[in-house]
């Protein structure tokens, strides 16, 4: 019986599927050990198939339809869905995921073929165009290629896919301004310095000629070391390698919401560094009033506004931003470029001015009194220039809110009655804290525990009093003094805070600091230091209450402090309300 | 199970087979491709199983050259991994940018991975490849999350493998995506006619009479037709080093 040649397995499926066959043909298969092993193998096979394809989860166990059963045809829609189609390769970077695709590119995450690293490749959607020689977009690329900067995404490559050019960028992994903005509020300094960083990163690229084009918040990440970077330079290269400007809306690059009236209207030959310098304003208007200064959702409205760089310039007085701060935002939002700052450099510098803690304004008025009246030599000696800056950063531990936003008190004119406030301290993760509070009347109490909320966050444990709201600042004017201790044990109890300020005399009121003076506190020592906005100069006889305030706070700090206690303070002047 | 794999090595090309020129990787592996398939059985040649025709995708696509072999992984992947990713508790966007992570992972240890022609050691390593990848995404997703409880990061380091057997439900659901993706590939390569037949008749399960009335043709064809099927979706399968049937 072996002799006769087995069957194909076309002959062997009408067995599996139980329909009639041969007589001939099942008797040789019954009898046939191959056979039954091949018909074995055959009816396992198709159950699998069956088995696969019953749910279109591959996780999701379905059971197996029986064999001659006839499966739904419905149920066969897995063999219907398209796996994802990427193309395997761009140029010789090998493209592992799809980014996403604006409207000039397709966006992947590609890996290096040698060395590995994870990258973007932007792709664009259109060929280039065969008027413009290739030779000239790569030189453009050579430059971008150059440009290094430690808050710009570096360009690692201009390459052709066929007749597509694509760039390949650096990845930048965190978030960008839109959704770190969302997140939490941006205080004026903290967006200030942002931006300026940024300026400070396009200066190389200006100076080389190369314009972004594309600034928004969406191509300003801000990455896991927490520095903002600048993506997509290289953008308008992909777009000037086809774009043929008509003046409609869809054929302008760039977005609306930031653009420079010159670039809204098709003015290439107009468009230079200084509009970059426009969308970089028209980030920090966005960052000051939580709005960009283009705000209509049809293009066509935004871009004749845009064109007209007609935008709402009061919503930054109603976002109460100070005043020297929107003077510098008008000044890069200025309609004729020539009115700008002249360059990146010039942006960032103001900026910076605008950010950084001042030395106190008022020395130069103290020096020339002592000098005139030969009196208060303690009080200048006080007021020397502060020592190098301390390892360990002073904390603002008061914050002001005007309209729900959130304000450090560096960045505010000195709360007066009325004003509402909150404490906010980071001590070490796990540590207890105590918050004590001398008021302006002379009383010292601990602030109720329960009232403190606590979160972890990666510097340490956050506090916050109160913690829901900011509670209004009430009581005399005078001076207010915050004192957090944090101990991985007990931290100091009211006793024994009250004991070290009767000891030194210090469980009385305080004299009264002079406006925008702020003394802070740590266990490394106390600092005078003024408020970012005030460049009003006080009295000197004021300047000598700051002075007073510093030794009486590094009185405590000597009085409370061990090496196994966390100490912050910030002594405040609270004036009268209006 | 396990299976063994054919493995075409360049290396047997006769000499003067080839033009003296520098070949590329590409034309050479063309080139032992053609030759494997055509090659006459010699004695003493190690049994190969019978519907290995290609070097398997995971011996291709270790070449950092072969595009079309990562084409085909990806494609044959990352839908599992999207579908893993979610059942892990990750919605449809986290689990698409997990599964690219992963890739990204598999780009950089494919090279380095030693093959050593079993299948079950590749599908562990693999498994454990995206296993982690699913983790450590979610303990980076937390550090970001600043508000959460900071101890479950080191609840979730302890949670990463280095060694261990994939569990019973990924194998599943490796092997249906597989053979549903073996399918997907195999139904362009054939008529309409012929994959009608393979789908109606053996997959769906409908007598093949009425399938043969639907398409004007016998019966018989229709078992022809379905077995030819039959055998390119278990070659491809083979390529994936799974076999179709589970006996």
């Amino acid at each position: 019986m072996n002799s006769f040649s087995c069957p194909e397995d076309d002959l062997l499926l009408p067995m599996i599927a139980g329909e009639t066959v041969d007589a001939t043909l099942s008797s040789h298969v019954e009898t046939c050990p191959a056979c039954q092993r091949r018909l074995r193998s055959l009816q396992s096979e198709v159950s699998s198939l069956r088995w696969a394809l019953a749910s279109t989860d591959p996780f999701e166990a379905a059971t197996t339809p029986a064999l001659g059963a006839p499966v739904p045809r419905a149920e066969l829609a897995a063999l219907a869905t398209p796996s994802v189609t990427l193309p395997a390769m761009i140029g010789r970077y090998r493209v592992v995921g799809r980014i996403g695709g604006g409207g000039q590119a397709e966006v992947y995450r590609v890996v290096h073929p040698t060395l590995l690293s994870d990258l973007v490749c932007k792709r664009s959607r259109e060929p280039v165009d065969p008027e413009r020689p290739r030779d000239r977009l790569v030189a453009e690329g050579k430059l971008l290629a150059e440009l290094n900067h430690a808050n710009l995404a570096r360009v690692v490559d201009l390459d052709f896919d066929g007749d597509r050019p694509f760039l390949v960028l650096e990845l930048v992994r965190g978030r960008n301004l839109r959704q770190h903005a969302a997140s939490r509020s941006v205080s004026p300094v903290e967006g200030a310095r942002i931006v300026a960083q940024v300026a400070r990163a396009l200066a190389p690229a200006h100076a080389v000629g190369v314009i972004h084009q594309d600034i928004k918040p969406d191509n300003i990440v801000i990455d896991e070391q927490g520095h903002p970077r600048l993506i997509d330079f290289g953008m308008a290269l992909l777009r000037g390698a086809w774009r043929v400007e008509t003046g409609e809306p869809g054929e302008i690059g760039g977005s609306v919401a930031y653009m420079p009236p010159e670039q809204a209207r098709g003015e290439n030959d107009r468009v230079d560094t200084r509009s970059d310098l426009f969308a970089l304003g028209a980030v920090l208007f966005e960052l000051l009033t939580g709005k960009p200064p283009y705000t209509d959702k049809d293009p066509y409205k935004a871009l004749a506004k845009a064109q007209k760089c007609d935008f709402d310039m009061d919503a930054l007085s109603r976002a109460q931003v100070p005043g020297p701060l929107a003077a510098i935002c008008l000044k890069a939002l200025a309609a004729d470029p020539a009115e700008r700052y002249g360059s990146a450099e010039d942006f960032a510098a103001a900026l910076e001015r605008f950010a950084t803690p001042k030395s106190l304004p008022w020395w130069p008025l103290v020096a020339a009194a002592a000098v005139l009246c030969g009196v208060l030599i303690a009080g200048y000696v006080a007021l020397q220039p502060p020592a190098p800056r301390k390892a360990k950063p002073f904390q603002d531990l008061v914050h002001v809110y005007h309209d729900d936003i959130r304000y450090s008190i560096r960045e505010v004119v000195s709360p007066s009655t009325g004003t509402t406030v909150q404490i906010r301290c980071t001590v070490p993760t796990g540590w207890n804290a105590a918050i004590y509070w001398l008021g302006s009347d002379g009383q010292l109490q601990r602030l109720p525990t329960d009232q403190i909320e606590r979160s972890p966050t990666p510097e340490g444990d956050l506090l916050l009093y109160p913690s829901e709201q900011a509670v209004e600042l009430s009581g005399e004017a005078g001076t207010e003094l915050v004192l957090v201790c944090a101990s991985p044990g007990e931290p100091p109890d009211l006793p024994e805070v009250e004991a070290a300020f009767r000891e030194l005399g210090l469980l009385k009121k305080w004299p009264p600091l002079p406006v925008g003076s702020l003394v802070y506190m740590n266990e490394d020592g106390a600092e005078i230091q003024a408020s970012d906005i005030y460049s009003r100069a006080p009295g000197a006889s004021v300047a000598s209450a700051s002075a007073e305030v510093e030794r009486k706070l590094d009185q405590l700090r000597q009085r409370l402090g061990t090496k196994s206690r966390f100490l912050a303070g910030l002594a405040l002047p609270h004036l009268p309300g209006e | 199970m396990s299976m063994t794999l054919a493995l075409p090595v360049p290396a047997n090309l006769p000499a003067d087979s080839v033009s003296a020129q520098p070949l590329t990787g590409l034309v050479q592996r063309a080139i032992a491709g053609l030759v494997q398939t055509w090659r006459i059985p010699q004695p003493g040649d190690k049994m190969l199983g019978m519907y290995e025709t290609r070097p398997s995708l995971l011996l291709r696509v270790r070449n950092p050259d072969d595009a079309e072999a990562w084409s085909e992984f990806v494609a044959l992947y990352q839908p599992l991994l999207v579908s893993y990713a979610m059942r892990k508790g990750l919605t449809e966007n986290d689990a698409q940018d997990v599964a690219q992570e992963i890739l990204i992972n598999l780009v950089k240890a494919l090279p380095k991975f030693e093959l050593d022609h079993s299948k079950g050691r590749f599908r562990g390593w693999l498994w454990r490849i995206v296993y982690n990848g699913v983790m450590s995404w979610q303990r980076d997703r937390q550090r970001r999350d600043a508000a959460e409880d900071v101890r479950r990061e080191e609840d979730l380091k302890k949670q990463l493998v280095e060694d261990g057997e994939p569990p019973a439900e990924w194998l599943a659901a490796e092997r249906r995506r597989i053979l549903a993706f073996a399918m997907e590939r195999v139904r362009p390569r054939v008529k309409p006619t012929q994959w009608e037949c393979f789908q109606q008749h053996l997959v769906a399960g409908r007598p093949a009479a009425e399938v043969a009335a639907e398409l004007g043709i016998t019966a018989n064809l229709v078992f022809v037709n379905a077995s030819r099927v039959l055998k390119q979706v278990r070659e491809q399968c083979a390529e994936y080093q799974e076999e179709l049937g589970d006996e």
